[in-house]
């Protein structure tokens, strides 16, 4: 299953658009259009199916008012809604829309569940008129009220999203003292490493490794080890004049390596979609402009294709020919909140006649005054 | 009738200069493209010719591509 539309009403930087999307979806814009928020409406649909709607609106974004599009007008409702297609499997449609009660919690305005274009819930019900306190949770988040489209529920806890900090990784309790499960920024990131089967986890690191030495030639192997405290370090087997290879760990690793290596663990864990936000950091350009031939060639050996939505400024990625129009979305702020743009028929036209989404596509995502920045400063 | 006028140029400077050019001639600056030196422009000018047809007009160092 993946997701192949999504229509969104004052989400953060959007006030009102809808967009097709592909099983790879490389996000453009400028600074601040809203890509990242654009990933969220995705972390957030995976946060209610897990946590709960008031874990994801007030624990995690800081509540309706912090969600809500500051261009947002009379309509004061933050609406989502996405479609999801499988071949030769039914498609549905999810929509939820939200609000606040006077004390402030989120609560559901609507909720409705399609099945190929088949009602399946609605909410508010009889039960929701009655008991108005049912408001406050989604259907999505109890098992008791989404038998009718577990599938749907299912799907949403299957979406991850990483966003790997080195710095995070080698000192994951400077960050934060408490010890944390499924941090995208890395936190728990070796200890993931550490609790995979050691099968399955030497497995990985050997084609991780095969994978690294092209772009780190003097790295030979990578394991995982405990240390006398019982904390998991990375260790990499290093080559050098001496017969055996050196051994470091995380905290001796580049930022290129690390983020590399955790890009590529991540490919391997799960098989929702995707979501990786400017996998490009820290990374040399020819690594990067391999980056989407990698993203293409992970839904080889899959039976059913896994989605990857990622974020980008890299020209160096865009370049790849291999990128259709269609795979590339791209944000354009506008007074009345950010536009979500797909390719127009003339840049079609172009990349078919061998031009690529960094030739065409890319320069419309820069900033509209960027020649003043230059003289402005200082 | 103001048009809006996309560039495709060698460097930073030469998208200044066009831009300027296209404002001179009453016309409206849209996107710049190229800005990766001269060879590039040689090479994908034919690429950026066909997107000229379908789309803005584009002003190329400094002749018009179709429009």
């Amino acid at each position: 299953m993946y997701i192949n539309h999504i229509k969104v009403r004052n989400w953060k930087n959007f006030k009102e658009v809808e967009a097709d999307l592909s099983l790879r979806t490389f996000v453009i814009g400028p600074n601040a259009a809203g890509k990242s928020n654009l990933l969220d409406v995705f972390r957030f649909l995976r946060d209610v199916a897990n946590d709960g709607l008031r874990r994801a609106v007030d624990d995690v974004r800081g509540g309706i008012s912090t969600i809500r599009c500051l261009a947002a007008t009379r309509y004061s409702n933050v609406d989502l809604e996405v479609h999801l297609a499988e071949p030769g499997q039914p498609s549905w449609v999810y929509r939820l829309s939200l609000n606040q009660d006077n004390n402030r919690r989120p609560i559901v305005r609507e909720e409705t569940v399609w099945r190929d274009e088949q009602m399946v819930k609605q909410r508010p019900n009889d039960a929701d008129q009655s008991d108005p306190e049912l408001l406050t949770q989604t259907a999505l988040e109890q098992i008791s009220a989404n038998q009718e489209f577990r599938e749907v529920a299912t799907f949403f806890k299957s979406i991850s999203y990483q966003h790997l900090l080195p710095q995070v990784v080698r000192d994951p309790r400077g960050f934060s003292p408490l010890p944390i499960q499924d941090d995208p920024f890395g936190r728990d990131f070796l200890l993931r490493l550490w609790k995979t089967a050691p099968k399955t986890r030497d497995a990985r690191l050997r084609k991780i490794t095969a994978a690294l030495r092209s772009a780190v030639p003097q790295l030979t192997e990578l394991s995982v080890e405990l240390d006398q405290s019982g904390v998991p370090h990375l260790i990499g087997g290093y080559s050098h004049w001496r017969v055996h290879a050196a051994k470091q760990n995380e905290s001796q690793f580049s930022d290129g390596t690390l983020r590399l290596l955790g890009l590529l663990w991540t490919t391997f864990e799960g098989d929702g979609p995707l979501l990786l936000e400017e996998p490009e950091i820290s990374l040399h350009p020819e690594v990067v402009r391999r980056l989407p031939m990698i993203f293409s060639r992970i839904n080889r050996n899959r039976k059913t294709p896994r989605q990857i939505i990622l974020s980008t400024h890299s020209e160096e990625m865009l370049r790849d020919p291999g990128i259709a129009a269609e795979e590339v979305l791209r944000l354009e702020p506008s007074p009345n909140g950010t536009l979500l743009r797909r390719a127009e028929e003339a840049d079609r036209q172009a990349m078919r006649a061998g031009l690529t989404a960094a030739d065409v596509l890319m320069p419309k995502a820069a900033p509209g005054d960027i020649q003043q920045m230059v003289l402005e400063f200082p | 009738m103001s048009l809006v006028v996309d560039t495709l140029v060698e460097g930073l400077l030469d998208e200044s200069v066009a831009r300027k050019l296209i404002v001179h001639c009453g016309h409206t600056p849209g996107d710049s493209y190229g800005k990766n030196g001269i060879d590039y422009l040689r090479r994908k000018a034919s690429g950026f010719n066909i997107k000229a047809t379908y789309g803005n007009p584009i002003l190329k160092k400094w002749r018009m591509l179709t429009c």
